[in-house]
């Protein structure tokens, strides 16, 4: 597999966090394939990188970070990653047949996810996946404060609309 | 621009603000501290966010793991520094907020590491040269003779064949019924169909090439009347490991696709299919009843 030539501390990045980057990557993208490349092109950037990061205790925020970049600048390229309606997901929910409620929950939270902009779901996702604060995300994003809020709280009122009139709908079936 | 927090609504600051996080001395966080003291009312909706808050958080970080994710990223990871060229670093897809000068001491040491080792490839590049153009007859035997034994001894274990075979699946989804019509166009005889794959009428099935863990594979790509996708990849290699009969549950599962693996003489069967166990089931003959 290759594994003897990857620095032992990457080794143990990959290890550590892959699934938390996975996850991340997954809310981002929408789509499990899309997630992967995401997640295997964030670890490669990571290692040629490796220098910058300061402390390895902040290396999940850190991998966060390079993997927002990484779905923005593919965005801005105009490549990949495309957010699918829920049509093309079909298959997708067939998996969750045998009924973890909270995968079905997680799904529903993802077709609302997919409906934002991009912009809006890295915000959201700043705020909830990364527990950043306002100004956490305003110095990250470069952004003012006040936009920060104004896109932040627009952004979480539109998921909760979403997520709330999804579970009415599946409720009323 | 700086901003007033008296500029700011209410329903604004009560979605962005968390009671625990920042300085009291905050000025957004004093300027919602007063409204809340002016207006009680206020208090009861900050909570009520922050419960729903903790819900969608998660509900946000509720994703089924992906399973081989890790061996994939370290296999590439490990192409990827083989090949690379000693030169430079990519710093486009590095986290904008990054500081040149932010450097810590568990990354430095690594990194310290690296640049020694890429002053010493020259040193050893020569002395490799040197002792391999004395060397070079015997080294060319015993690597011969260790690759010839690597195959012998070494073959995939039926996960990485397994991980290899659910990217290839995945990640050549558009490809999938682009091949030859088994009707018109028989594939290699080497390639049997296996006899465990239940087909229905109007089943359709074309078959197109590729390479698993560096061996040549038939792909078979079935739909279903149902419009069920699935993909028989067929490997003439011995695989000792993979069981005699296709398990009933699959193998392997990723958030899109059922895998399971088995083999029939010295032909490895692997019927990747698109959706979850169900699915899979429905690729299968059913069970024969122990008699």
């Amino acid at each position: 597999m290759g594994e003897g030539s990857v620095p032992p501390l990457i080794e143990q990045l990959v290890k550590r966090y892959a699934q938390d980057v996975y996850r991340y990557a997954y809310r981002l993208t929408g789509s499990a394939a899309d997630a992967e490349d995401l997640t295997q092109e964030t670890f490669l950037a990571a290692v040629k990188n490796i220098h910058q990061l300061a402390n390895p205790e902040s290396a999940r925020s850190w991998l966060f970070t390079i993997a927002r970049n990484q779905f923005l600048v593919r965005h801005r390229r105009g490549r990949g990653t495309v957010v699918r309606p829920l049509g093309d997901q079909a298959e997708e929910i067939m998996v969750l047949e045998s009924g973890d409620s909270d995968e079905v929950d997680g799904e529903l939270i993802q077709n609302a996810l997919n409906a934002l902009s991009d912009e809006q779901r890295v915000i959201l996702l700043m705020f909830y996946f990364e527990e950043a604060s306002y100004r956490e995300i305003a110095e990250q994003l470069g952004i003012p404060i006040g936009t920060v809020m104004s896109r932040l709280s627009r952004a979480k009122e539109a998921l909760r609309k979403k997520v709330l009139a999804a579970t009415r709908q599946d409720s009323d079936l | 621009m700086d901003w007033d927090p008296k500029d700011i609504p209410d329903w604004q600051l009560l979605e962005c603000l968390r009671p625990h996080e920042g300085s009291p001395k905050d000025p957004f966080m004093e300027e919602l501290q007063r409204r809340i003291a002016a207006h009680p009312e206020l208090a009861s909706v900050w909570r009520e966010l922050q419960q729903q808050d903790v819900e969608l958080a998660r509900l946000l970080q509720t994703v089924p793991p992906r399973l081989g994710l890790e061996e994939r990223i370290i296999s590439r990871l490990g192409t990827e520094l083989r090949i690379a060229t000693p030169s430079g670093s990519d710093d486009a897809t590095t986290p904008d907020n990054v500081q040149p000068g932010w450097v810590g001491d568990g990354a430095r040491a690594l990194a310290g590491d690296q640049l020694h080792a890429k002053r010493q490839i020259s040193r050893r590049v020569w002395i490799a040269a040197g002792v391999s153009a004395i060397c070079a007859s015997v080294l060319g035997g015993v690597g011969l003779w260790l690759w010839r034994r690597r195959r012998r001894t070494g073959p995939p274990s039926p996960v990485e064949i397994a991980n290899e075979v659910a990217r290839i699946f995945e990640q050549t989804l558009d490809e999938f019924g682009t091949g030859q019509p088994v009707s018109s166009h028989p594939p290699p005889a080497h390639a049997r169909f296996s006899r465990e794959i239940r087909l229905y009428l109007g089943s359709t099935i074309t078959w197109r090439q590729a390479t698993v863990a560096s061996n040549r594979a038939v792909v078979f790509d079935i739909t279903q009347p149902s419009g069920e996708r699935g993909s028989l990849f067929v490997l003439t290699l011995n695989l000792p490991d993979f069981p005699s009969f296709p398990p009933y549950f699959p193998q392997l599962q990723t958030s899109r696709t059922s895998l399971g693996w088995w083999r029939e003489s010295d032909i490895a069967y692997l019927l990747a299919v698109l959706g979850g166990p169900r699915v899979y089931q429905r690729f299968l003959k059913p069970p024969s009843p122990i008699t």
